[in-house]
């Protein structure tokens, strides 16, 4: 009498668990690009990007893109409160330079729909 | 065949619960986003459910409520708000009657915590400008004999008609919320029943996400990385006022945009709070007030104020909260 449950059924099913997180398992709220919202409209960056230059009312804003979130490097704003804010690691943060309307957002899976502040 | 049957259950049963966790797991398909500067702030309309093709014009009208508020109530040259304050009073239009309506009843209510003639103070101020020495006694004295919702005479109308007794209006602490109204109307009209409006974080959250609460991060008033909570809000408006939206510190102190129009200085009882009401008009106010009052009077305004609950932190970062806010904005689990 053959096993009910043999090797072979375990790679399929190790298969089945491995395809799975292939598909779904990445997707754990990891930053996957970033968005500049502006006058100019909205755009997407890639992670990483590096330095973009974004102008405004007030001038250029310099917002700063890395690997693993964005920060507001440099503008022309009276509080600089964007430039205090620092990085922003977590998906569906914003650092927004309301005076001279640049905002920075982190896209991925966001844990939460919204942020009340 | 029954041997069959059992070679293959086991494997099977692995099968269907790894689809059963595959599809559990599975990202939803994004909600409707659109993503505007205006009423001075980020503003952002997240709709669900709705056909790809419909999502743009729906979201399109909320914008269109939300900016005609702006157009009639920001304290801007060629308002008609700034041609009622240049003129001492006038007739007004239904929805800034509605607004100025709103704010003296709610000056009434909180003893003059919230006032909407306040503008005299926020100009002398004028944390927007950035570091500079804040004013002296005897300019905030002079401002303070502007300041006075007692003052002004409104007559509903129609009709509406204010006589502003010598003060000026400035509706930013009310304006938001009834926009945010005005949005959320917009929507329903337009048969969107799930959607979240959120003007620089204060937000009208509506129906649900595919059947699931929405989820709201309430922001950190010290840590812009951190959430204080994570809250599953029943339908309504939840508006936050916090000292760290707006300010600029000046030898060691933190001067923001709070103003106590007792004091005629930043109120400094609290750092952040967050009402939970179901007009968005009510909680805007209600937020400004319960800060300038600080968390003892504030939380006794809130627990006797029907149809409203809300979440302080106070001045060292205590967290305290009505006995039902927990109700209107339930813990979300799994966070």
């Amino acid at each position: 009498m053959r096993r009910r449950f043999t090797p072979l059924d375990a790679l399929v099913v190790a298969g089945l668990l491995a395809l799975n997180w292939a598909v779904l398992g990445r997707d754990r709220g990891e930053p996957s690009a970033a968005e500049i919202v502006s006058a100019s409209g909205i755009r997407q960056v890639r992670l990483g990007a590096g330095v973009v230059r974004v102008g405004g009312p007030l001038g250029e804003t310099v917002v700063e893109v890395a690997p693993d979130g964005v920060r507001v490097a440099s503008s022309p704003c009276p509080l600089q409160l964007c430039v205090r804010q620092g990085w922003v690691r977590r998906p569906g943060g914003v650092v927004a330079c309301l005076p001279n309307r640049v905002a920075v957002r982190v896209a991925g899976r966001e844990g939460v729909d919204a942020v009340g502040r | 065949m029954s041997r069959q049957l059992r070679r293959w259950a086991a494997p099977l049963a692995v099968l269907a619960l790894v689809a059963w966790y595959g599809v559990s797991r599975r990202p939803e398909p994004p909600p409707a986003v659109e993503t505007r500067f205006l009423m001075d702030t980020l503003v952002s309309v997240t709709l669900w459910g709705t056909d790809r093709a419909d999502a743009p014009g729906r979201i399109g009208v909320a914008f269109e409520a939300l900016e005609a508020v702006d157009r009639a109530m920001a304290r801007k040259e060629g308002t008609p708000l700034w041609a009622l304050n240049r003129a001492g009073g006038g007739i007004l239009d239904p929805a800034t009657a509605e607004v100025v309506s709103a704010s003296l009843a709610w000056a009434r209510r909180t003893g003059g915590a919230f006032d909407p003639t306040v503008a005299p103070l926020i100009d002398l101020w004028d944390v927007l400008a950035g570091p500079h020495p804040p004013p002296s006694g005897g300019q905030i004295a002079a401002a303070l004999g502007r300041v006075g919702w007692e003052r002004v005479r409104f007559a509903p109308g129609p009709p509406a008609r204010v006589d502003l007794g010598g003060t000026a209006l400035d509706l930013g602490a009310i304006a938001k919320g009834y926009a945010l109204d005005r949005a959320a109307a917009a929507l329903r009209a337009g048969g969107a029943a799930d959607f979240i409006v959120n003007a620089g974080g204060d937000l009208v959250v509506a129906g649900s996400k595919g059947g699931r609460p929405w989820r709201v991060g309430i922001q950190h008033p010290r840590d812009p990385e951190r959430f204080l909570r994570v809250v599953e809000p029943r339908p309504g408006a939840l508006v936050t006022s916090g000292d760290y939206e707006r300010f600029y510190e000046w030898e060691g102190e933190r001067v923001h945009h709070i103003l106590d129009p007792r004091t005629g200085r930043p109120a400094g009882g609290c750092r952040s709070v967050t009402v939970w009401a179901s007009r968005a008009i009510d909680a805007d106010a209600l937020a400004t007030a319960v800060f300038v009052l600080g968390p003892d009077a504030g939380l006794a305004l809130l627990e006797a104020t029907a149809g409203a609950e809300g979440l302080v932190v106070d001045a060292v970062g205590r967290v305290r909260e009505t006995a039902g806010f927990g109700r209107v904005a339930p813990g979300a689990a799994g966070r």
